[in-house]
């Protein structure tokens, strides 16, 4: 019941890894902190991977929707890769799929920040 | 309040599962535990599975973190059974008088930066289940609802 949140760079790209359950009791948070490091950091281009999450609910969602908003004020750009058919799914009942840019292969999600 | 018991329907071999959680977040990873077990013996898919513990997820913690039920021992209780046409799902809750079928979702077409904060789960639950009725009887909020057997499935096949 918890979710894994990792960091790498790829050139001026922070890659957050994430992983299990995003969720208001579990994972939510640690999303946002994790992008707000980022941002902390300058790194205002952010690709969300979410190639290992298997659940999100809708506080998980909400803090995409928000980290979104967040990043754009601030000057930057956050999408997202990997994107399984449940999420999928949720993205596509919250309409959220007409915000977020999504990519299924990491070299050229990279590429777009450029 | 617990347990699994197999009913005869359509000829077929139908288990049903019905338990208490009582209130506390904690109780999440044995409702997602009952979840599983109840899909598993009815050979639901994982999309089904999925969509069941994310309904029944949003609408615990809400009567946790909202109703009132944080800390009170069996605050809710669930029934699922599974039928010809999907999955008919009873959640009970000795919360505050709410009723979902009513109260205001997130409106989902409006530009993100204006979107209200809250209401994204009831919108998730209308979506996701179908012939939602709410009746509040005595002290428990009653919500009866359907999740069909083929809505926004993925096309997975059922659990192994």
């Amino acid at each position: 019941m918890h979710c894994t949140v990792s960091v790498r760079h790829s050139g001026d790209v922070a890659i957050i890894d994430l992983a299990g359950r995003v969720m208001q009791t579990a994972g939510a948070d640690a999303v946002r902190d994790a992008i707000k490091a980022e941002l902390d950091h300058g790194r205002k281009n952010i690709l969300l991977n979410l190639d290992g999450v298997d659940f999100i609910d809708s506080s998980g969602l909400g803090t995409l929707a928000s980290s979104f908003i967040t990043v754009s004020r601030l000057g930057g750009r956050m999408k997202l890769l990997n994107t399984q058919s449940r999420v999928d799914s949720m993205l596509q009942v919250t309409r959220l799929y007409t915000v977020f840019v999504t990519f299924t292969d990491e070299r050229e999600a990279v590429a777009s920040f450029s | 309040m617990k347990g699994h018991r197999a009913l005869w329907h359509n000829q077929a071999i139908l288990r049903e599962a019905v338990f208490s959680l009582n209130g506390n977040l904690k109780e999440l990873g044995r409702l997602a535990a009952e979840v599983s077990r109840f899909c598993r013996e009815n050979a639901l898919t994982e999309d089904a599975e999925f969509q069941l513990n994310l309904v029944l997820e949003e609408l615990f913690v809400n009567t946790v973190r909202h109703g009132g039920c944080e800390g009170v021992e069996n605050s809710a209780r669930v029934r699922l059974r599974a039928v010809s046409d999907g999955v008919v799902v009873e959640f009970a809750d000795r919360g505050r008088p709410f009723d979902p079928t009513t109260a205001p979702a997130a409106d989902v077409n409006a530009p993100l930066a204006e979107r209200p904060i809250g209401g994204l789960g009831i919108h998730l639950v209308r979506e996701i289940m179908r012939d939602l009725r709410y009746e509040r009887a005595g002290e428990w909020n009653q919500l009866r609802m359907r999740r069909p057997l083929a809505h926004i499935d993925t096309g997975e096949q059922p659990i192994s």
